[in-house]
């Protein structure tokens, strides 16, 4: 007998399409047309990425049983996270994302879990999706840090020979470090 | 229990309703999506109007009195003097081939990024104001009065591109939008609506001859520090022309180059390079930055700075310039010099003193690139290199969009690249060569403050980085433009982590056996060459 996990696996171009229409919807109208235009994995990177993630985690959710581990899902969940997490997206709304997967498995399978009677596995599934919210949140939280660690090195990095070669500052690492 | 919503009603989702136009959509000033403000003293110096203390997100942006009056009357003034601009204004049919060619909407999304739409919010105003017709049918006809919302808008439409023309390149028409840009920005200037970053390195480069300020004893000073360490890496010590008259050649290349990191290693790269040809070269103080900040201010800043360098070079008399890897110094020689301060007809025209090679190209600004110059040396065979001292690099090459676009300078970094290394791989050819994808950090946006938002437009340039490393191990991306060299970094590290930054003449620097030097064990970065590992030192 079939499982959920099954109807996943063949109807997964149904599911991605849905989905990947619901996330675009969190763009502006224009913008959506576009990039559900082109399909150049370099003109177009924000798709490229977005479609990499999604099958990627569609692909691990039906074969990660109840439990999904962080090491499976980070490396699709973070092509999605790090685009959003630089645009203009508040966390939620950045992150918000993949409970739309939810809301597309069930446009999408709806009639093959009534007719097969998989609403158990449907809450098991929602479940570990739950589950992928919050692997979201940490990588969106690390993407927020990086931009902040990276704005702080760059004022290092401008000023930092300056500061040396004026001797307002001392390398102790240095070889033969001034001291001060 | 709290009630929060549903996830579809966070994000927003609208599924049925149409949105508003853009005309009526206001204009949101975050943290991280503009950059400061020209402090008041600053704008002073440069004798620019309404200089105060203030911030895009104030409501209220304290312009002068009559701002409608000055901004229209500027607004006339530049259709005047430029008949390029009132063709763009009139000639764009919105073919929307322009679209999703700026990388700022590629990686944002944000409509008002796509090219047409950020030309059209100066263009609404041009028709409300200046076409009868338009200005009876109002938005029917795309017109529009100029209200503050429209300087706030402006301000951050305008300031979020970076005149890198890669959407200038698909427009039938050829609009060159970073010129409509330009002019926006002219606009602003005149109620007093600009940003720090490019006014100080203006008002430092006007002063002290680079954007930083560094006085000619500090910059002396810093170059002596480098040649320390060229001795330490090679055993030989470089002791470089300063301001010295009666040279062949002055040599010029952006400040950045001389204390940031990682330019300073391709500024020890120019200087292996001249000390190994035994070139006669002077550097100078005055002009010490080949970046013009005028541009990106206005064509009498531009016209100044770049004047600098020419008045230098009659001062020292020297016969002809040679300039470094700088991105926007190149588009103001190849495309603005010749009617602004050129000809340069106290020069002559470049002749490489090695190879005898003459520059016909050059002819007109008496200025050559010195990618141009080292291919020349290479294809000559006048150059001792090892190219094997690379080999802990597998590079990629970026095309710096003004030596790409603006001045066609495509086949001979690559040249050298090849000659200097033996992994080399390009990137897909969409983001190369003139369709080269921007930094991010072009036109003064490369400041701290705006990372966030260059982090969103590096997004389809850090995809093809990403590209190259996941398949061939790139870990090395070099570059001929020291704005790039600050901003490609953080844009690696953020979206292709592990792949470092390098201008291309630092691998050159490393590839150069010079005459008597000792055994190196390093590159220039003072890294462990391939197989010294376990050497001392």
């Amino acid at each position: 007998m079939l499982k959920l996990v099954d109807f996943l696996v063949l109807d997964q171009q149904v599911v991605l399409d849905a989905w990947f229409d619901l996330i675009l919807g969190t763009y502006a109208e224009n913008t959506a047309v576009l990039w559900k235009k082109r399909d150049d994995p370099f003109a177009n990177p924000v798709r490229h990425r977005f479609e990499a993630g999604m099958r990627g985690i569609v692909m691990g959710l039906a074969s990660c049983g109840e439990a999904p581990d962080a090491a499976t899902f980070t490396p699709f969940l973070d092509e999605i996270v790090r685009v959003r997490a630089v645009q203009d997206f508040t966390p939620a709304q950045a992150t918000a994302f993949i409970f739309l997967l939810k809301k597309a498995v069930r446009e999408a399978l709806w009639p093959k879990i009534v007719e097969h009677n998989l609403f158990v596995q449907l809450l098991a599934l929602e479940s570990a999706i739950d589950v992928l919210a919050l692997f979201s949140l940490d990588i969106y939280c690390q993407c927020r840090e990086k931009i902040y660690a990276l704005r702080i090195d760059q004022i290092k990095k401008q000023y930092d020979r300056l500061l040396k070669r004026a001797n307002l500052v001392c390398d102790l690492s240095a070889e033969g470090g001034e001291d001060q | 229990m709290a009630k929060y919503p549903p996830p579809e009603e966070l994000i927003k989702i609208n599924y049925t309703t149409p949105v508003k136009s853009w005309m009526d959509t206001k204009t949101p000033f975050k943290t991280g999506n503009f950059s400061y403000p020209g402090k008041p003293d600053i704008l002073k110096y440069l004798g620019m109007p309404n200089p105060r203390v203030w911030s895009p997100t104030d409501d209220d942006w304290q312009l002068p009195p009559d701002w409608q009056r000055i901004v229209m009357e500027k607004f006339r003034s530049l259709l005047k003097k430029y008949r390029s601009f009132k063709i763009f204004m009139d000639i764009c049919v919105r073919c929307g081939a322009c679209a999703d060619k700026c990388h700022f909407f590629i990686g944002g999304g944000d409509p008002k990024n796509m090219p047409v739409l950020r030309a059209e919010l100066l263009r609404s105003i041009y028709r409300g104001e200046f076409s009868a017709a338009a200005k009876v049918l109002g938005k029917l006809a795309g017109a529009r009065k100029l209200e503050e919302d429209v300087i706030k808008e402006w301000f951050l439409y305008f300031y979020q591109c970076t005149e890198c023309r890669r959407c200038s390149l698909f427009c039938p028409y050829g609009i060159d939008t970073a010129e409509i840009t330009m002019m926006a920005r002219e606009l602003l200037h005149e109620v007093g609506c600009n940003i720090n970053w490019i006014l100080e390195p203006a008002a430092n480069c006007n002063r002290t001859g680079n954007h930083l300020g560094i006085q000619p004893h500090a910059y002396k000073d810093m170059m002596d520090f480098l040649c320390d360490d060229i001795e330490d890496i090679t055993g030989k010590r470089i002791r470089p022309n300063v301001n010295k008259k009666g040279c062949e050649i002055l040599f010029i290349t952006p400040s950045g180059d001389i204390f940031a990191d990682p330019g300073i290693y391709t500024y020890m790269g120019y200087l292996i390079l001249f000390e190994h040809l035994g070139l006669d070269v002077t550097w100078s103080t005055y002009a010490s930055e080949g970046g013009n900040f005028g541009l990106f201010t206005s064509d009498k800043m531009m016209k100044k700075i770049n004047g600098k360098m020419y008045n230098e070079a009659k001062r020292l008399g020297v016969k002809w310039i040679l300039g470094g890897e700088c991105g926007h110094m190149w588009r103001v020689i190849n495309q603005y010099m010749s009617t602004m301060n050129g000809p340069a007809d106290f020069l002559e025209t470049p002749v490489s003193p090695i190879t005898g090679t003459k520059f016909d190209a050059a002819a007109g600004t008496k200025m050559l690139h010195i990618a141009e110059f080292t291919a020349d040396l290479i294809k000559n065979k006048k150059l001792n290199l090892d190219p094997s001292r690379n080999d802990n690099f597998i590079s990629t090459f970026h095309d710096s969009c003004n030596p790409a676009r603006g001045m066609g300078l495509l086949d001979e970094p690559r040249y050298i690249m090849k000659n200097v290394c033996r992994q080399f791989y390009e990137m897909p050819e969409n983001t190369i060569r003139e369709q080269t994808f921007c930094c991010g950090g072009g036109a003064g946006l490369n400041n701290e403050e705006f990372t966030e938002t260059r982090l969103r437009g590096g997004l389809p340039r850090g995809n093809a980085v990403k590209y190259v490393r996941d398949r061939h191990g790139v870990n090395n991306l070099a570059c001929i433009c020291a704005i790039d060299r600050a901003t490609l970094p953080p844009l690696c590290d953020y979206w292709a982590p592990g792949v470092g930054v390098s201008g291309v003449h630092e691998l050159v620097g490393n590839a150069i056996i010079l005459d008597g030097e000792k055994k190196r064990t390093t590159d220039l970065r003072q890294n462990p060459l391939p197989g010294m590992e376990d050497e001392e030192e």
